[in-house]
């Protein structure tokens, strides 16, 4: 395989790529349904009422901070990726740590597919995360206060 | 060295133009989907794929040729009925390269870029390994070439097989005729394979002939009622084609590095994918058994509430 070869993949590739993105836009905007029905395919053997779940999802409708009313049963995050979306569970908390932002709160979470995750988020929602999370995982300085 | 074209680098005009139809089609008719940061990440991977491939390759055609020069069997020359031959004990290779590529966490991390997408369509085919040299799946092919087939008409023929299955990954196709789905993989089994539903985990892993998966235990019918829902049972939050490529070699070495037995360190490679010493992540096998489980107590088909199916549109 030479480089034109190469340049000509990468120009057909692009091309392909947009014209994808063209004929199908995704449809990223997560809502507490999407969270929730998604969280539920994902954690399959946590029996938790969706109505006390409490859903948060952040300001650009991307990502959504699900709390299981279980406190045992920990954490779960939603990201829109594409048209889908993906859902990881942290029941243990000390295995995320969580930084306030300017924008809200971000989440470390070692996944190296996904290091860190953030939530633009309003002030009184990030008070939430804070106050359900707070004192269990490994909280950075707030950035504003 | 008899020198035989490289069919799969022929055949990439036809994949691109096969691509293009197929999304034109699912425009039209609904029944295909693309987004375009999963496609760009397909094809960019398929593109890698193929220089990783050039640059691994020497290794091993000349593994290949040292076992067949020096320790064949037969010498079965290079008639018509040697490529027939070579074909089908390829694809039976093929068959459990593909089986131990999703049953051993070592083959595994090369292999489950391909599964690595959540949408299923002609791009996906093209998702490929960038690290698959660095696995043992050459060994499997031993055999054939012990047996005294020359190198390069496995290849040849190994090259052939993934053009076949280039066609199958789509949605777009239900069913092909009842004979053709007895004797051959089709859309329809290749869905399953790619699906993540407990229901349809490690099954279909023929290339060309279904008559593997009938004859070793894993073939699994596609069930009208259950959609097959695609991607990995935890599914990648990037469409970064460097952690797409390398995010299960990463899991490995952390494991590794913190495991505090050598037997561990041992299983971290050779075990399936989500073995831990401990049970605290789960193997497919586990989670179908927690999904029979589930079912016993509150019979429902897994996916029925899914919204990432194109039958859920």
């Amino acid at each position: 395989m030479d480089l034109v070869q190469i340049f000509g993949s990468l120009i057909s590739i692009a091309v392909l790529a947009y014209v994808a993105s063209r004929l199908f836009p995704a449809k990223t905007a997560l809502t507490n349904e999407r969270v929730l029905l998604n969280v539920t395919r994902y954690c399959p053997d946590i029996d938790f009422a969706p109505s006390e779940a409490k859903v948060i999802v952040d300001k650009r409708k991307i990502t959504a901070l699900l709390l299981f009313p279980a406190r045992h049963h920990g954490l779960a995050v939603a990201t829109a990726l594409g048209d889908r979306v993906v859902v990881r569970h942290f029941p243990d908390l000390n295995d995320i740590s969580l930084e306030r932002t300017s924008q809200g709160v971000k989440i470390d979470t070692g996944d190296f597919t996904q290091p860190s995750v953030k939530f633009d988020l309003k002030e009184e929602d990030a008070d939430a995360v804070f106050a359900a999370l707070g004192g269990t995982t490994t909280q950075g300085e707030p950035s504003h206060a | 060295m008899l020198d035989l074209p490289a069919p799969t680098q022929l055949a990439v005009p036809a994949f691109v133009l096969l691509v293009t139809i197929e999304m034109i089609y699912g425009w039209k008719s609904g029944r295909a989907r693309y987004e375009g940061k999963d496609t760009f990440t397909s094809l960019i991977m398929g593109l890698g794929s193929t220089i990783a491939g050039a640059l691994t390759a020497t290794f091993a055609i000349g593994l290949a040729y040292w076992v067949w020069e020096n320790f064949r069997l037969f010498d079965f020359g290079t008639a018509a009925w040697v490529f027939v031959l070579a074909f089908i004990l390829d694809d039976l290779a093929y068959y459990w390269i593909h089986r131990m590529g999703h049953r051993m966490r070592w083959m595994w991390a090369a292999h489950v870029i391909h599964h690595s997408s959540q949408h299923y369509n002609l791009s996906t085919a093209l998702r490929q390994t960038w690290t698959g040299a660095f696995t043992p799946g050459i060994l499997f092919k031993m055999p054939i070439f012990l047996l005294g087939i020359e190198p390069a008409i496995v290849f040849f023929c190994a090259g052939l097989n993934l053009i076949y299955q280039f066609w199958i990954h789509t949605e777009a196709i239900d069913k092909m005729p009842r004979w053709f789905e007895y004797i051959f993989n089709t859309p329809s089994h290749h869905r399953v394979h790619h699906a993540n539903n407990p229901r349809y985990l490690d099954a279909n892993y023929a290339g060309v002939f279904m008559a593997w998966d009938r004859m070793f235990g894993s073939f699994i019918p596609e069930q009208k009622d259950e959609a097959c829902r695609y991607g990995l049972v935890t599914d990648l939050g990037t469409f970064n084609p460097l952690r797409v490529a390398f995010h299960e070699w990463v899991g490995i070495f952390r494991d590794i590095g913190g495991a505090k037995r050598w037997k561990d360190r041992v299983l971290f490679l050779l075990a399936p994918p989500g073995w831990t010493p401990d049970g605290s992540r789960m193997t497919s096998d586990m989670i179908r058994n927690a999904w029979k489980a589930r079912q016993l107590e509150t019979p429902k088909n897994s996916d029925q509430d899914d919204e990432n199916t194109v039958a859920a549109e």
